[in-house]
């Protein structure tokens, strides 16, 4: 990369995808981005799903809103919450692949001993 | 719930656990710098400290982050040592997130009415923002298309 290229607008991306990283680096927030990957769903189902409080879904929720990770569809008096850009699973996929192979090299490692 | 399901539900956790942790290290734009200049082939810490322009101690410091969650491998030759990717397939999956923020971005320039609004909160900006607007009369949308060739294109 040449020196050219440390703008402003460089900078601010590296920023924005740091900042979309920390919204990741949750493990409900994961467990969240997963269950909707299944679907749309209200903080009643992923209350449920993930088991964590009402108040802890909702406030996880809202930032993952206001990060543009998840988007919301009102219906009656029920809110739907739905993935605002699916290609986040990939990203988490792919992630979650090298921590399988970790753990499970781990196993293996834990009963040969 | 059998005791299966008991036993696949915490092992679930951990790996949510893990996942959260491993994202905590890619929360530093100055670490995602350095998985993204490493994308080209291995570096020294010098030669890293000046591609992503920060002190060598500081860009030390971030490598021994990424290292000790095994992101980066190092190899040593005489008193140099080179930093190399150890994980293509988390390189690949902060590609994607690059992908989703420049959408993000680009969905927002279009709410913006230049790319001076949306970046002089910095302090340091005014020049950068001036040359920009220069080259690119029609603000932040043509900034971020411009971001789109440069940053991350294979």
């Amino acid at each position: 990369m040449d020196r050219i290229d440390d703008n402003d607008t460089i900078r601010q991306l590296f920023r924005l995808q740091a900042q979309l990283c920390q919204t990741l680096a949750d493990p409900t927030r994961l467990e969240i981005l997963y269950a909707l990957g299944e679907g749309e769903k209200t903080v009643g189902e992923l209350v449920s799903l993930t088991g964590a409080r009402q108040g802890n879904v909702s406030q996880h929720l809202a930032l993952m809103r206001e990060r543009e990770l998840v988007r919301t569809r009102r219906s009656g008096n029920s809110i739907y919450y739905a993935l605002a850009d699916p290609k986040i699973l990939e990203a988490c996929r792919l992630t979650r692949e090298i921590l399988l192979e970790r753990l499970r090299r781990t196993s293996v490692l834990s009963q040969m001993l | 719930m059998d005791s299966y399901n008991q036993t696949r539900q915490i092992d679930e956790h951990l790996v949510y656990e893990a996942h959260a942790e491993l994202c905590k290290v890619l929360t530093d734009p100055k670490r995602l710098r350095i998985l993204n200049a490493l994308r080209e082939g291995e570096l020294s810490v010098n030669e890293l400290a000046r591609t992503i322009f920060a002190e060598p101690a500081n860009t030390s410091q971030h490598l021994g982050v990424l290292r000790r969650a095994g992101v980066v491998a190092t190899r040593r030759e005489g008193t140099v040592i080179y930093y190399r990717l150890a994980q293509p397939r988390l390189v690949e999956a902060c590609r994607i997130v690059h992908e989703i923020v420049l959408e993000q971005l680009s969905r927002a320039s279009r709410m913006l009415p230049t790319a001076g609004e949306m970046y002089d909160r910095h302090p340091s900006t005014q020049a950068g923002y001036r040359q920009v607007g220069n080259t690119e009369p029609s603000g932040s949308a043509a900034a971020v298309e411009r971001l789109a060739t440069i940053s991350y294109e294979s």
